[in-house]
């Protein structure tokens, strides 16, 4: 994943999921993300690429599946924030660092992919 | 949201389009999301204000040289504007021609504010008509972001941090200490809980066990430690760090879980009860 330049960057980037993820939605309502680990690059290399690589679990808080719910490959970190924004009455800035971070983690997970949308 | 800053004892309006982004003793950067680069539209794109109580008039031949040296300006002088008696309010600006330092006298006290370009007439009336400074030894307010409160003389700023979430400002008072929470969104931290059952929580993971959790009415619940029983027959002993009290608060209206928390004895139970009153959320979304 390659990573943003800038402030402007990170929130005009649209995460877009993985295609090799499995969304579980738990009787609670929280969404739980099955994974593929994500491999050292070392180990990555000495592994045959036919190896399946384990699978690992997530399970969102109710913050985060709310996030989850909007992540559609359209709207971009900036939208999901304002959201968020919206939804749990916190400061834009707040919006922006917390919505920022979490699909950064997401991301460092192998869970989404950051599309950026060139404006020529 | 309120666009009226007070800081550390100073009070300044806030210009459009800027926000906070340094908070600090004595010291406020206010900043445009453009990070400052000055690209909003010909307008200043940074403020920054240094301040605090004036321990001397002030000498623009003396102190002025070390503010402008300070400030990046070392060739320039300071200029008065306004009133010509010295004891009357004014300001000092430089450079001469085109101002954009101007260290300004109130209340016992200085500020300097430093544009990163010369501000438009109406940005810097509007500034200058909005300072006001309150000594340390009074009732001090505070409006930061979201945040309302007051804090009581001699409460002196320890930390502050603002974490997408978990806002913390620490006071340090006498031989004790005074702080605020405020965490945010309040219906996910407490989930299905009550704020008694998650200060519990939050308290035995903060200070461990000891701490007693009383309910007070809906939505709030007040805390102390438990005192024990030597202390409570001495309790001028020098020894321990203070009791702990406290009060949290869930506003179901700005979605925000308010808390206060006192250390020590240098806090009256009146002023306590002041402190807590003070404490509030702005709802962002009216």
């Amino acid at each position: 994943m390659q990573q943003p330049t800038s402030r402007a960057d990170a929130l005009a980037a649209i995460p877009v999921p993985m295609p090799d993820i499995r969304i579980v939605t738990t009787p609670q309502g929280l969404v739980r993300i099955e994974h593929p680990a994500v491999l050292k690059p070392w180990l990555a290399r000495l592994l045959p690429p036919a190896l399946s690589r384990p699978m690992r679990t997530l399970e969102l808080d109710a913050m985060g599946s709310f996030v989850w719910t909007h992540i559609d490959g359209i709207a971009s970190v900036a939208d999901l924030a304002r959201r968020v924004e919206e939804r749990y009455s916190c400061l834009a800035a707040e919006a922006d660092q917390a919505v920022a971070l979490f699909v950064r983690q997401l991301g460092q997970r192998g869970i989404v992919a950051l599309r950026r949308d060139r404006k020529d | 949201m309120t666009r009226e800053l007070r800081w550390d004892g100073l009070r300044v309006s806030i210009p459009d389009g800027m926000e906070p982004a340094v908070l600090d003793r004595g010291f406020i950067r206010l900043s445009r999301p453009d990070h400052g680069l000055g690209t909003g539209g010909g307008q200043a794109g940074s403020l920054e204000l240094r301040f605090g109580p004036e321990k001397s008039p002030f000498d623009p031949d003396r102190d002025g040289r070390r503010l402008l040296k300070a400030c990046g300006l070392p060739g320039a002088m300071f200029v008065r504007v306004g009133p010509s008696r010295p004891d009357a309010p004014g300001f000092w600006a430089a450079p001469e021609k085109a101002p954009r330092l101007f260290a300004v006298r109130m209340n016992g006290g200085m500020a300097a504010m430093l544009f990163q370009a010369p501000p438009p007439p109406d940005v810097l009336q509007a500034a200058m008509a909005s300072l006001d400074l309150t000594p340390p030894d009074a009732w001090r307010s505070w409006r930061c972001f979201d945040l309302s409160f007051e804090t009581p003389p001699g409460a002196i700023l320890g930390r502050a941090s603002f974490k997408p979430g978990s806002f913390r400002l620490e006071f340090r008072l006498g031989g004790g200490g005074l702080t605020f929470d405020r965490f945010v969104p309040a219906d996910v931290i407490l989930g299905a809980a009550g704020v008694e059952a998650w200060l519990a929580r939050f308290l035995g993971r903060e200070h461990g066990a000891g701490m007693t959790v009383t309910p007070q009415g809906p939505g709030q619940a007040s805390f102390a430690s438990h005192v024990p029983a030597w202390r409570r027959v001495l309790p001028w002993l020098p020894a321990g760090p203070g009791r702990i009290r406290g009060r949290a608060r869930h506003d179901a209206e700005t979605n925000r879980i308010l808390m206060v928390t006192a250390q020590g004895s240098s806090l009256s139970e009146a002023h306590f009860e002041r402190v807590c009153s003070s404490y509030a959320a702005a709802n962002i979304q009216g």
